[in-house]
């Protein structure tokens, strides 16, 4: 009786793993077809974006678990629209798209979401409500940045702010995210202002031609690279006043080699993309969605020293460590920090070196 | 008094070899056009092989729908081609076009009826202003159209300075309804092609085409060139407008800065479909061709799954065949006729 009782359960418990093993690999084998939608591939950080996109999916918990194809259009519109429709045709679980306009491609996408295809907006993100719209937190970028440098001034001193590229809506929203936190500050004064064109040449041009007409300046709030700012003190033989910038790979090692340089840097992170596809695979394994039809993702900041923020408090600032955060041997246009937590994406395979 | 009629033997050789020449003469002017519907056979029957349902209705709805901005963009370009000018204003028009639909458009279909009405109009006057200033100032065409682009781009940007603004939602339904199967986009093609059909044969379709062949010798025999100019840059305003509102049903915004994505491919279309820049020769069934064409190698492009890169590479190559084309049409003509 006892033996028989034994067989059963073995037998029951050879059937359970069975089972469980069938079932594991039935979860294992479900692989998703997901696009990638760009409609611009014309500078560093959309090429590392789908550089990091590639790679997210061929390690780590996403190895094996996404076909991803990624279809470039040529900036326009009509061309991303058209591209849409095939994609939608083709019956992919998920798109991710870095949209050329905020609201032209939204009938479009509504097709998709009919479809039953998971879409996500990401890095320019779309109005239509049936799409998440992922990407970096924009108000908390310039206020921790802006808390930064008022903690460096004492709360006193002039600055001069960066407008980013006229006419651009994200330009003003970071000079209006600046000048919000530094009003906070009675000693603090804007005493200039200028066009930083997110490029080096006019931010290191705007700063020069400000520093000819002010001969005191104690901090510089730059919306593009920073080591422009810190070229144009260096030729006009100022000292070396406390900056704001972002995470270009060139900018953390101007910072971490000049000496006396004090710098924050906020990230708009190339890997979006690798967070776009985290959160389809996400959404399509559980079938549970997020709460908010937004999704914020926060890179961390660079600084020159640990910076604690009051503001945002979560806010997590590495300090800048060259070989570690910072990549002599690497282009200067890689966009810093370079992997998400949950996979290794190294500074090579970013750079496509 | 003695007469010498032409022996019969003679007559019929020389009937018959007029009618060849004449066949020739037919030949060479249709060869562009020829090659283009060629091109598209091809196209087509690759495209054909690598995807289900290309031969459906569903297949011509999504691929007209897909060119409907464009071809009516070069319907306007392909009468002022005709006429031997270009028009790149056609960009600032839809920008404006789209901008204004996005804007003014009210709830009620009253007032989107009267506000699309009025976009039309306003394309057509803009137009009329481009062939007032080249005629009557003899300013080049092409600079012209460039300063009005750059006038109605900004006044677009004036407006709507990004992407926004408001349409309602029959107007889109509009855009995406169909009738038993056809969409509204391929019934827009078939009154497309119904407007061609009666249009060439018009005087002005004719006069069109004579100013493009030989300004001089159209103005010698009584035509109007003040009147052609008003006309074709008028008809190119108002096809603007009206790819503008068609635009409008696909994406649901106004977009101030989209039109200049159609200024190049509508011209690309008109002469891949057999157009020549010189005036005078094609017409708009070849443009219809071209359109479609420059859609199908996208779609293609996607079929195949190879870099998006190769869309614009495999549109020039077809380009430069259509010139190619179009050239050696035009040195055949020339020799037959000296």
């Amino acid at each position: 009786m006892r033996q028989i009782a034994h067989t059963v359960a073995l037998a029951a418990t050879a059937i359970g793993l069975m089972a469980g093993i069938a079932g594991h690999a039935e979860a294992e084998a479900k692989k998703y077809k997901i696009y990638l939608s760009n409609n611009f591939v014309g500078n560093d950080w959309r090429q590392q974006m789908e550089r990091v996109a590639n790679v997210s999916v061929s390690k780590g918990p996403l190895e094996g678990r996404v076909d991803l194809k990624i279809e470039n259009v040529e900036n326009t519109v009509q061309a991303q629209i058209n591209s849409l429709n095939n994609i939608i045709r083709s019956k992919p679980d998920a798109i991710l798209i870095d949209a050329g306009s905020d609201t032209a491609l939204n009938p479009t996408i509504k097709k998709a979401c009919d479809a039953g295809i998971v879409v996500i907006s990401f890095d320019q993100v779309v109005t239509e409500p049936c799409a998440y719209a992922l990407e970096s937190d924009w108000k908390r970028i310039p206020a921790v940045m802006a808390e930064w440098m008022a903690q460096q001034l004492g709360g006193k001193g002039k600055v001069f702010v960066d407008r980013g590229l006229a006419g651009a809506p994200i330009s003003a929203a970071l000079e209006k995210g600046y000048l919000d936190v530094l009003k906070k500050y009675p000693g603090i004064e804007v005493v200039g202002s200028y066009n930083g064109e997110y490029a080096l040449g006019p931010e290191q041009a705007g700063v020069a031609s400000l520093l000819a007409a002010h001969p005191q300046v104690d901090g510089i709030l730059t919306q593009g690279y920073g080591s422009g700012a810190i070229k144009a003190l260096q030729d006009a033989g100022r000292t070396i006043v406390p900056v704001v910038g972002f995470t270009y790979n060139s900018s953390a090692l101007a910072c971490a080699k000049t000496e006396g340089a004090k710098c924050i840097l906020g990230s708009n992170p190339a890997y979006l993309s690798s967070e776009a596809i985290k959160l389809a695979v996400d959404i399509l394994d559980t079938g549970k969605k997020p709460a908010e039809r937004h999704v914020l993702v926060n890179g961390d900041f660079l600084a020159t020293a640990p910076f604690k923020s009051e503001l945002y408090p979560d806010a997590v600032t590495q300090v800048i460590e060259i070989g570690k955060n910072a990549f002599p041997d690497a282009p200067p246009g890689l966009t810093l920090p370079i992997t998400p937590d949950w996979v290794t994406i190294t500074a090579a395979e970013a750079s496509g070196s | 008094m003695t007469m010498t009629l032409p022996s019969p033997a003679k007559s019929v050789a020389k009937r018959d070899g007029d009618a060849a020449r004449d066949r020739s003469t037919w030949l060479i002017d249709r060869a562009p056009f020829l090659i283009a519907c060629g091109m598209l056979a091809v196209l087509v029957a690759i495209y054909g092989t690598l995807r289900e349902g290309v031969f459906t209705f569903e297949e011509l709805n999504l691929d007209t729908a897909a060119a409907m901005t464009l071809l009516l963009a070069a319907t306007g370009q392909t009468i002022v081609l005709l006429r031997g000018g270009i028009d790149l204003s056609i960009g600032g028009m839809i920008s404006l076009g789209t901008v204004l639909a996005a804007t003014q458009f009210g709830g009620s279909p009253l007032q989107v009826a009267f506000a699309a009405l009025m976009i039309a109009l306003l394309g057509f006057a803009i137009g009329v202003c481009n062939g007032l200033l080249i005629s009557v100032l003899r300013l080049q065409p092409f600079l012209v159209t460039l300063a009005t682009w750059s006038i109605l781009s900004g006044t677009a940007l004036m407006i709507l300075p990004t992407d926004g603004g408001q349409l309602p939602d029959f107007w889109m339904a509009f855009g995406n309804a169909s009738l038993l199967g056809v969409s509204s986009s391929v019934g827009l093609l078939v009154l497309l092609i119904l407007f061609w059909v009666w249009f060439r044969g018009t005087r002005l379709g004719i006069e069109i085409r004579a100013t493009g062949s030989n300004q001089r010798s159209a103005e010698l025999s009584g035509v109007s060139i003040l009147r052609i100019n008003l006309l074709t840059y008028g008809l190119s305003g108002l096809f603007a407008a009206l790819a503008a509102l068609y635009l409008t049903t696909q994406t649901g915004t106004g977009s101030p800065t989209i039109g200049k994505d159609y200024i190049l491919p509508s011209v690309a279309a008109a002469v891949i479909g057999g157009i020549s820049l010189f005036g005078g020769r094609g017409g708009m069934i070849g443009t219809i061709v071209g359109a479609f064409i420059l859609t199908i190698i996208g779609n293609l492009v996607f079929v195949l799954s190879v870099s998006s890169y190769w869309q614009p590479v495999v549109s020039g190559v077809i380009l430069l065949i259509a010139v190619l084309a179009s050239s050696l049409a035009e040195k055949s003509a020339r020799r037959s006729l000296s």
